[in-house]
């Protein structure tokens, strides 16, 4: 039996009750079971169990082992500290030579923390960047989340595709299985009757089964689609050392179509001898958030747009 | 025999050539002429390798290019074999010419086969090769130079080749393994070193395809060979496996255990280099930071092969920062081991792909893909620093390495697999993962990409157009050859049922079946009774072969078997195995005659050969299937249907008919031998078409779907035949050309494409006129 196998602070073993499971805290790693912490922490943060630890433990910070060895389990929380706050990409960098120090100072800081070396001034170092960079590092939070999401419908949407080739190969073999049947059988009829002409019901099946197993393909062929879409979104982010390109628009017939010429200048004043008058003196209009100005610009727009005309030019 | 084709002419060692060959060798010139890739199906036993060697030889000597040779084979014996002969054809190419031609011919095989060394006594081939590496490298000698280490360590074979000049080792000539390590102990050199030594001196090597295939040993051994060699891969119709296994890798928990244990010195001795000699960690990774490793190891992309495991990117790309420092890359490496393990714990059956698994290892232990990459070579980059010797310490450690850098580096192709039981009712867990490669294409892409000729030959290699699909490339040539006979030597039957008119077969359902069994057990009598001398019998598995012999023993056949033959039985054990053959061949030499029951996809089936009294029949029990139900085949089965669009049965019903087909070959061995095939399931008679088209073409529409007693009275009708005298005379001009007949064809060929030729000009006179009018 392994000596590791029983709680030492209840002595109860695993051979006796394999149902029971170790817990341990990030604070001081020691190896508690699940009964003892709910004896213990369940009234509020208490002190660790075992002698000469003096650390004050929380019972929500009690978490199951995942890695045997507990100095990796302690490095995979510090990395994780670390992680959060460092969190930069490749794409954030212009020169590798920089991420690449970048990645080493990052190293230098989970390092030292494991092996307690430097820990204050290494603390001090976490913290100065964290606050020193707040917001892109929350700007790297969300990109990941985003990037995170369309990795996971990425893989979803592969599984599906798999799923619906591998339906529509089913069925295919199957429907070839029928024609065929189908075939012969009206091969056997026709023999028998001496018709010229297939019966209507093979030819209706055929066309049938033709009509089906396209849409199947049209189906397939847009998941296909939407997973080069997703890879492509994913790899504009992956390489973004070398993708300095601008954002292509998307496609429209006139090169985008937003127009952006002005074609006029507009002034603060015009006069219309019914219009301005009728509405400075009647407040009914201005009550219900009419605006003079506004149906200037309209007009206007309505006088230059559609003729290409530019005033100024024009002028001139 | 000498003769022209086209411009070339070719020395042939023997008087006469069967068609067959010279159809070969036609095909071969055209495939090298035109610069491309070709398979070639050639019948077994018609002097395949013959035909290549000289052909090839006699292209390379006659043409200024000289292009090297680089002949692949199997097994050892195969390899053996063609050196000698190849040391017949220099022979009488020096007796024809009258000079004696500056060719060097060299074979290599592993360290534990030419060894000269006491070492070589150990019985495992891995325990020599680590012993040897340790005994040659260069850290030692230095060491022993500046006096700090005993000469004793060193291998006095191997230091003493820094006396000489490496082209001057051996002399030119062709030498057999034998005739090459009595040359070096007469000299006192490393065989194994000079042959590897010798390489860019040799004009033909003959060596394992493992040496081109596995890019572990690839990238050592046969990095220096010019882009403009011939390849050829000699009994091929399994390289699809070998480029599979040669990627593929299991980790278990031992290796684990041993790779965290290897780790664990590793960065013990990072510390104590730390504390004595720091400039050297220092200096590597200032090397690092520059990026200079490419200049240091001077990659030429035109002078070495490339690397599947490691892409050329990873090459001109540095090192990433998080693995730049030694200490850095041991706590990374015992993350990656201690990742492992706990992944090991799983209790059920997992299948993913490496991406799946790449985002699992990040979410855990925040490992990159990207570091993951450069895994293996920063691994073999801190082992150099260090000066590490006990190399074999480090064997898991390296294992898990390459596995690191192979699964961040593909995608597709790949598929991780954890099986936590060994079998189905195991009581403990003992779990085995699977890193598996699907797609063979991707081992041997180097060598389609890097050389312009690759000539892919086997005895049975059908269908041709599977392995183009297999292995994504494109071939000039796609033949299989047919055997020309005077006679009919040989007879394939396909029996589907018993003398009680019960099918046979060993389909999973009714393999058991006390009928079909008593049915299989009646056919082996009867043919027992009639075969002289020697009868092999090939069953699908070991497992089916126990079950059957048991129930034979207890159904009283075996007794019966026994009053006619001797019967020996395969075992997994190779030394056992052996013994069983030679007691066979003894028993068929002096006339006991013998069964030797062996299985479809053991070493017997391989790359033992069976010629004349030695295997007159040959009795294949079921279809050898591969078994359906392994996760790995699975996999396998689904990679190929979604990426090369081959079916899963199209697939397996394939691997049975080739192994079929190996099993067969092996009874026919030449055109004077002769030997009965029988093929006795029901399912063979569908899959008549998927056998070589030799055997195929042999196969008689009435002998398709027999019964016992019915295939029994055909065999005697044919042994009776066979075994009236032969006149040799019948074959001349038939089945065997001499000079002359063979000058004849040649002038008749020419007259046909002439005619052929004649009549496409006149053809074109006609639609001119008709234009005209």
């Amino acid at each position: 039996m392994d000596t590791e196998e029983y709680c030492p602070i209840c002595k109860t073993d695993k051979y006796l009750s394999p149902d029971m499971k170790f817990l341990i805290n990030p604070e001081c790693y020691h190896k508690i079971c699940e009964s003892c912490v709910d004896r213990f922490y369940s009234l509020g943060p208490s002190k660790c169990m075992y002698p000469n630890c003096n650390k004050i433990l929380r019972r929500n910070k009690f978490k199951t082992q995942v890695f045997d060895d507990l100095s990796i389990e302690k490095e995979c929380d510090v990395r994780s500290r670390v992680m959060k706050v460092f969190n930069k990409n490749e794409e954030d960098f212009s020169d590798l030579k920089d991420y690449n120090q970048y990645l080493e100072e990052i190293e230098d800081i989970v390092n030292n923390l494991v092996n307690n070396v430097d820990i204050e001034e290494t603390e001090k170092k976490l913290k100065d960047y964290e606050l020193l960079n707040q917001k892109e590092i929350l700007e790297n939070n969300t990109k990941q989340v985003e990037k995170d999401q369309i990795q996971a419908d990425l893989t979803k949407l592969e599984t599906q595709l798999k799923q619906e080739k591998r339906r529509h190969e089913k069925q295919t073999a199957e429907e070839d299985k029928l024609l065929k049947k189908a075939n012969e059988a009206a091969l056997i009829d026709q023999m028998q009757n001496e018709s010229a002409q297939p019966p209507q019901a093979v030819r209706m099946h055929n066309t049938n089964v033709l009509r089906k197993s396209s849409a199947r393909k049209k189906h397939i062929k847009e998941l296909e689609e939407q997973i080069n879409m997703h890879r492509r979104a994913l790899g504009a982010g992956g390489h973004g050392i070398e993708s300095s390109v601008p954002p292509q628009t998307p496609f429209t017939p006139f090169n985008g179509d937003k127009d952006r010429t002005k074609y006029y200048q507009f002034q603060d004043n015009y006069y219309d001898p019914i219009f301005n008058d009728m509405v400075s003196k009647d407040p009914t209009f201005t009550a219900s958030g009419y605006d003079i100005k506004k149906y200037f610009k309209r007009s206007l727009a309505e006088a230059f747009t559609g003729l290409n005309i530019f005033v100024s030019e024009e002028i001139s | 025999m000498k003769f022209l084709i086209d411009d070339l002419p070719v020395i042939f060692p023997y008087p006469k050539i069967y068609p067959e060959q010279y159809a070969y060798m036609c095909d071969i010139k055209r495939t090298l002429d035109i610069g491309g890739n070709c398979i070639l199906e050639m019948p077994s036993g018609t002097g395949k390798t013959i035909s290549l060697l000289s052909l090839t030889v006699s292209y390379q000597m006659f043409y200024p290019e000289h292009r090297k040779i680089i002949y692949c084979s199997r097994t050892m014996s195969e390899i053996e074999k063609a050196l000698i002969e190849l040391t017949k054809l220099m022979d009488f190419r020096t007796k024809e010419l009258g000079v004696k031609e500056n060719f060097r011919g060299l074979g290599l095989t592993s360290r534990k086969n030419l060894c000269l060394h006491p070492i070589s006594q150990e019985r495992k081939g891995i325990v020599v090769d680590e012993k040897c590496r340790r005994m040659t490298n260069g850290q030692l000698s230095l060491q022993v130079a500046k006096g700090e280490a005993d000469k004793d360590q060193l291998c006095s074979f191997h230091e003493k080749m820094n006396d000489l000049d490496s082209h001057e080792y051996i002399p030119i000539g062709v030498y057999s393994f034998e005739e090459l390590i009595k040359y070096c102990k007469g000299v006192g050199i490393c065989p194994y070193f000079t042959v590897r030594r010798m390489m860019s001196f040799c004009n033909i090597i003959i060596y394992s395809y493992h040496y081109l295939l596995d890019p572990k040993i690839a990238q050592r051994v046969s990095k220096e060979l010019s882009k403009e060699s011939i390849v050829i891969f000699d009994e091929a119709h399994n390289i699809d496996n070998v480029c599979i296994e040669s990627l593929s890798l299991d980790l278990t928990n031992d290796t684990l255990k041993k790779a965290s244990r290897g780790v664990n010195s590793l960065s013990k001795k990072v510390d104590e280099i730390k504390r004595i000699d720091s400039k050297k960690l220092q200096d590597e990774y200032e090397r690092l930071v520059e990026g200079l490793r490419a200049t240091e190891s001077s990659r030429n992309e035109e002078l070495i092969m490339a690397n599947p495991i490691l892409p050329d990117d990873i090459l001109t790309e540095s090192i990433p920062g998080n693995i730049r420092r030694g200490e850095h890359f041991v706590m990374f490496l015992k993350r990656f081991i201690e990742y492992l393990k706990t992944r090991m714990k799983v209790l059920h059956v997992i299948s993913e792909t490496p991406a799946s698994f790449l985002q699992h290892l990040k979410l855990l232990t925040f490992i990159e893909r990207k570091p993951l990459r450069f895994c293996a070579e920063r691994l073999a980059l801190l082992v150099k620093t260090l000066e590490l010797t006990e190399i074999e310490e480090f064997i898991a450690l390296k294992d898990i390495a390459t596995f690191a850098t192979l699964v961040s580096t593909y995608e597709t192709g790949f598929q991780l697999i954890l099986e936590p039981y060994e079998t189905e009712n195991a009581s403990g867990p003992n779990p085995i993962l699977h890193f598996t490669c699907l797609d063979a294409s991707i081992a041997i892409k180097p060598i389609f990409d890097r050389f312009s000729s690759v000539i892919i030959t086997s005895g049975t290699i059908s269908p041709l157009d599977m392995y183009p699909k297999m292995l994504k490339f494109d071939t000039v040539i796609q033949e299989s050859y047919t055997m020309t006979l005077s006679r009919r030597s040989f007879l394939p039957l396909i029996v589907t049922k018993g003398s009680d008119q019960v099918s046979i077969s060993s389909r999973f359902e009714i393999r058991n079946d006390p009928s079909v069994v008593r049915n299989y057990g009646t056919l082996l009598i009867e043919f027992s009774k009639i075969t002289p001398d020697g009868l092999v019998v090939f069953f699908p598995s070991y497992l089916y072969m126990e079950s059957i012999i048991s129930m034979w023993q207890n159904m009283g056949i075996l007794d019966e078997v026994w009053k006619y033959k001797l019967i020996l039985v395969e075992t997994p054990d190779s030394q056992e195995t052996s013994l069983g053959l030679e007691t066979y061949r003894k028993a068929c030499s002096n006339g006991r005659g013998a069964v030797l029951l062996s299985v479809a996809r053991g070493k017997v089936s391989e790359g033992i050969d069976f010629d004349h009294h030695f295997g007159r029949t040959v009795l294949m029990i079921g279809i050898p299937f591969q078994y359906t139900e392994s996760r790995i085949l699975k996999a396998r089965l689904e990679y190929l249907r979604d990426h090369h669009q081959i079916k899963e049965n199209e697939f397996l019903s394939f691997d049975a008919m080739r192994h079929a087909a190996q099993c067969l070959g092996r009874v026919l061995r030449g055109k004077d031998d002769y030997g009965i095939m029988v093929l006795a399931d029901r399912r063979f008679s569908r899959k008549r078409n998927q056998l070589p088209k030799w055997i195929a073409q042999n196969l008689l529409d009435a002998d398709t779907n027999l019964s016992t007693d019915m295939a029994i009275a055909n065999a005697k009708k044919f042994l009776r035949t066979l075994a009236q005298p032969s006149n040799p005379k019948d074959q001349e001009g038939v089945s065997v050309w001499n000079a002359e007949q063979l000058k004849d064809h040649q002038k008749l060929q020419t007259k046909n494409v002439e005619a052929e030729m004649e009549l496409d000009y006149l053809n074109d006179d006609e639609l001119e006129l008709a234009f005209e009018k």
